[in-house]
């Protein structure tokens, strides 16, 4: 009890000291694995997840910013029989009997052919290179396998008036594992994406099907495609950028020098101060300190800052880290364009050996006080 | 009753180098309950020392203290900075104060250690002497805006606060005017007359005559 009385009169005898201390260790606990995680983290020798050899020439195409991405808009303007990827086609709802809420909805998309024939083969996904005259293959979605039975022909349908459609589907699997889905985003992590919540149809891509993008599997150029009014890139050199152009050393070098600027501030500061608690410690002795008390409280209290700075820092990284992570491929992990835990964790370890680098000169001119040389110049202030 | 029997006390810095100084050199001093003893001396002469000895901020290299029939000699450090806290009230040369803290601050040092007052109890009994030394309109002030009297006030308040039976004063109105001084003599006076014994140590004749009485050291050895 009297070793916490201690503590907390140390703690209040340095307050502006150890308010500085706690807000520029904090700051830079956040700011620095957000920059680290940004240049070191994040670099992998991994290829895009899905990429290969064999679609590294041709172009990601993305038919977003167009007005009219629908399927027979687009055959218009773009050579569509190369297009190798799914086409949505509206939603089917499903009402599990025993849930309350309203009914799941599923969405409908259609494999192309070149996808379904010359896109290297995906886990999980093997749909027959014809089409069979009676039904279309079809891989259902993984919440409905009490619907949908495997071997099994259903009929299903969408929409209504002329928009209505219905096949007749025979049920290969589920979509337990991610199909493809390309976007030739400036920053692409995979070429793949988890299909739990679709019904993937190998048929003809219906008239007013949705496109929002793809791979075009011909021999023209991606600005061919650009020329067209779509956004395209080659698959080759989206795998180049992913693993160079998103290192950020800018910010990493901003955070180094901030870190060296608040190592030598606190240093300069804490150094000064111990001329105080040196004093204040020979006076503490007099009254009945013993020397060691006195020291394992400073070290205490020195310790505890540092820990209470973790402790905001790691709340604000765990919000940021909740805010921006998706699940991974495998759904088994969280990964984030951020920062994650693992590089919020290794910061705090460079963190701490600066800031006992940052203390020591202080600390170490505390352990060697000795009280009544402390109260002989006990008029320093 | 004597509270202090120092018997042939030697204090030696730099012990067997070159540079050696035997600061004590056999002292032997009682002092009984209540007394008010002054400790005159030229500067060296080894006052410091001995009143460092007597408060066991510092050790002898020989000799025997028995401090209320005890021996210090078989003390551990524990045992001494409780001996420190509960036994002596010192106020140093210079005021030895934080001047960035607070008056209160101050104060309340000695009582962090205290295990005769409660927690609770605390504030209330700084209160209390504050008030007797007639600062306790000071009590939130910081030490850097007071005066030398209003500072030596604040050491004797520091000094009392845990309410122990010997006061040492380590030249305590050396810094202070004579009408200041004499109103500090006139609070320690005031503590003896409350049965506490006070050692003062001090090169002003006029302070010492005001003590019961005075023991010279010249060289480390007393001369009464």
């Amino acid at each position: 009890m009297n070793k916490l009385r201690i503590l907390k009169s140390s703690l209040f005898s340095t307050a502006l000291l150890s308010i500085v201390i706690l807000i520029a260790t904090s700051f830079i606990m956040v700011v620095f694995p957000l920059a680290y995680y940004q240049s070191f983290a994040r670099i992998s020798d991994d290829d895009i997840a899905g990429y290969s050899e064999d679609i590294a020439d041709y172009s990601a195409v993305s038919f977003a910013s167009l007005e009219n991405h629908q399927y027979y808009n687009l055959c218009k303007t773009f050579d569509m029989e190369n297009f190798a990827g799914t086409a949505s086609y509206g939603y089917v709802e499903y009402k599990s009997p025993d849930e309350l809420d309203s009914p799941q909805v599923y969405e409908l998309l259609f494999v192309s052919e070149k996808a379904a024939n010359e896109l290297p083969a995906l886990q999980g996904y093997n749909f027959s290179k014809t089409k069979p005259k009676n039904y279309r293959e079809a891989y259902a979605p993984t919440n409905l396998k009490n619907v949908y039975k495997v071997g099994e022909i259903y009929t299903i349908s969408c929409y209504e008036g002329v928009y209505y459609k219905e096949w007749t589907i025979k049920i290969l699997g589920y979509c337990e594992n991610p199909y493809y889905d390309f976007y030739p985003a400036y920053y692409t992590e995979s070429f793949l994406k988890d299909m739990w919540s679709n019904f993937l149809i190998f048929d003809d891509i219906p008239t007013y099907a949705k496109i929002e993008s793809g791979l075009m599997m011909s021999d023209k150029s991606s600005e061919y495609y650009s020329n067209l009014g779509a956004y395209a890139r080659v698959v080759r050199e989206m795998n180049i950028d992913r693993k160079t152009s998103e290192v950020n050393d800018f910010f990493l070098y901003w955070c180094i020098s901030a870190i060296i600027l608040i190592v030598i501030v606190v240093m300069a500061n804490y150094y000064f101060a111990s001329d105080k608690l040196i004093k204040r410690s020979g006076v503490m002795y007099i009254y009945g300190g013993k020397r060691s008390t006195i020291i394992c409280t400073e070290i205490v209290k020195m310790l505890l800052l540092f820990f209470i700075a973790m402790l905001i820092a790691t709340m604000i990284i765990g919000i940021v880290i909740a805010e921006t992570s998706y699940p991974s491929l495998s759904g088994e992990t969280l990964a984030s364009d951020y920062v994650d835990w693992k590089t919020h964790f290794t910061c705090v370890g460079i963190m701490f050996a600066a800031y006992l680098a940052s203390i020591s000169l202080g600390l170490i001119k505390l352990l060697r006080f000795k009280p009544l040389k402390a109260l002989s110049n006990n008029n320093i202030e | 009753m004597e509270i202090i029997n120092l018997m042939n006390i030697h204090k030696k810095y730099n012990k067997d180098k070159p540079n050696e100084v035997h600061a004590l050199c056999g002292v032997d001093l009682v002092i009984n309950k209540g007394e008010s003893v002054a400790i005159m001396g030229v500067s060296g002469s080894g006052k410091s020392t001995l009143l460092n000895i007597i408060g066991c901020l510092d050790k002898m290299t020989d000799g025997n203290y028995l401090l209320n029939g005890e021996n210090i000699n078989t003390k551990n450090a524990t045992e001494l900075a409780e001996i420190r806290n509960s036994t002596f009230g010192f106020v140093l040369q210079s005021y030895g104060l934080i001047d960035s803290d607070k008056v209160v601050n101050n104060v309340r040092l000695p009582l962090l250690f205290s295990k005769k007052y409660k927690p609770n109890e605390q504030n209330d009994h700084i209160d209390t002497v504050l008030y007797r030394l007639k600062i306790a309109n000071l009590k939130n002030v910081k030490v850097r805006e007071l005066s030398g009297g209003q500072k030596q006030r604040v050491a004797i308040a520091r000094a009392m606060v845990n309410d122990p039976d010997i006061i040492l004063a380590d030249e305590p109105t050396s810094a202070l005017d004579s009408t200041t001084a004499t109103e500090i003599i006139d609070i320690l006076k005031n503590l003896k007359k409350k049965g506490k014994t006070i050692i003062v140590v001090t090169h002003d004749i006029n302070v010492a005559q005001k003590m019961d009485r005075i023991v010279t050291i010249i060289d480390g050895k007393i001369c009464q």
